[in-house]
């Protein structure tokens, strides 16, 4: 069955489900705001090894500065997934409080990209795995 | 009485949410299937690969230990998805209900793991802090 753009299926936001995405959306923000201090001490520990000239051991092949110019290259998706996570509990909060249609599918979209990001890197992740398993044998 | 409480919220499911909601479900499902499939994988390389007698203990619980809460939190994930898709396919409010929970608990499993992870932080670094400084004073 196709739906028009501003047709209105049955489906309705009840408290319950208000509820549950306001305590999803309070989960949520604790959790960006915890991965942000997380990438900001990262960070720090970062620039003060580059600073020192210091290395990895499991990286001893690759110099200093690479090792952490990649590390860094890391942490720009991780903090985008973040900023996304955050904009999706701000959003969801504020459009249920408010009753802000437009403010809400904006939040989903946050919620969307955020996903969509993480999927990525869970796909990378595991190709990195299977590399490691063929590795193995 | 419910009725009531629903004329309350002017939100609602329109076109555009719906959309959303679709493919928020979409890579939820993505994402969960990507985390069950790595967790095969953790348990097929802590098979085959060779450890320490001394570290094979430790290394066999924490990595159960980590494929289980990965499992768990993304059964609530894939279930946001499934139920989500089907509440938009068939119009169903209970199937809604039901994987919007879910989204919440996937939420708030992962922020209590991240609180206990913090406090084990908190209590392991006066101890290794002391353990150091005690090292260095023998």
């Amino acid at each position: 069955m196709e739906h028009t753009p501003g047709d209105t299926l049955q489906l309705q936001l009840d408290p319950d489900i208000a509820a549950a995405f306001q305590s999803a959306a309070k989960w949520a923000r604790f959790i960006a705001i915890v991965c942000f201090i997380f990438i900001g001490f990262f960070s720090v520990i970062l620039l003060l090894a580059l600073a020192m000239n210091a290395g990895l051991d499991t990286m001893e092949n690759v110099a200093p500065g690479l090792q952490f110019t990649l590390l860094f290259i890391f942490l720009i998706p991780f903090t985008l997934v973040m900023i996304q996570l955050y904009r999706f509990a701000n959003r969801t909060k504020e459009a249920i409080q408010r009753q802000d249609q437009e403010m809400l599918n904006r939040g989903l979209r946050n919620l969307r990209i955020y996903l969509s990001v993480y999927g990525v890197l869970s796909i990378i992740s595991i190709v990195g795995s299977i590399f490691n398993l063929i590795r193995e044998f | 009485m419910e009725n009531s409480n629903l004329n309350l919220f002017q939100l609602s499911v329109d076109h555009e949410t719906s959309e959303e909601l679709r493919r928020c479900s979409y890579w939820a499902k993505i994402v969960a299937m990507a985390a069950f499939i790595s967790a095969v994988l953790s348990i097929i390389i802590l098979f085959i690969k060779p450890l320490d007698e001394s570290e094979q203990m430790l290394v066999i619980m924490g990595t159960i230990i980590t494929v289980v809460i990965n499992v768990v939190i993304h059964v609530f994930l894939y279930r946001f998805a499934t139920k989500t898709t089907t509440a938009i396919d068939n119009a169903s409010q209970h199937d809604f209900s039901e994987g919007i929970a879910g989204l919440q608990t996937y939420f708030k499993i992962l922020g209590i793991i991240i609180i206990i992870v913090l406090s084990v932080i908190v209590l392991v670094i006066p101890v290794f802090l002391i353990a150091l400084s005690m090292g260095m004073l023998a």
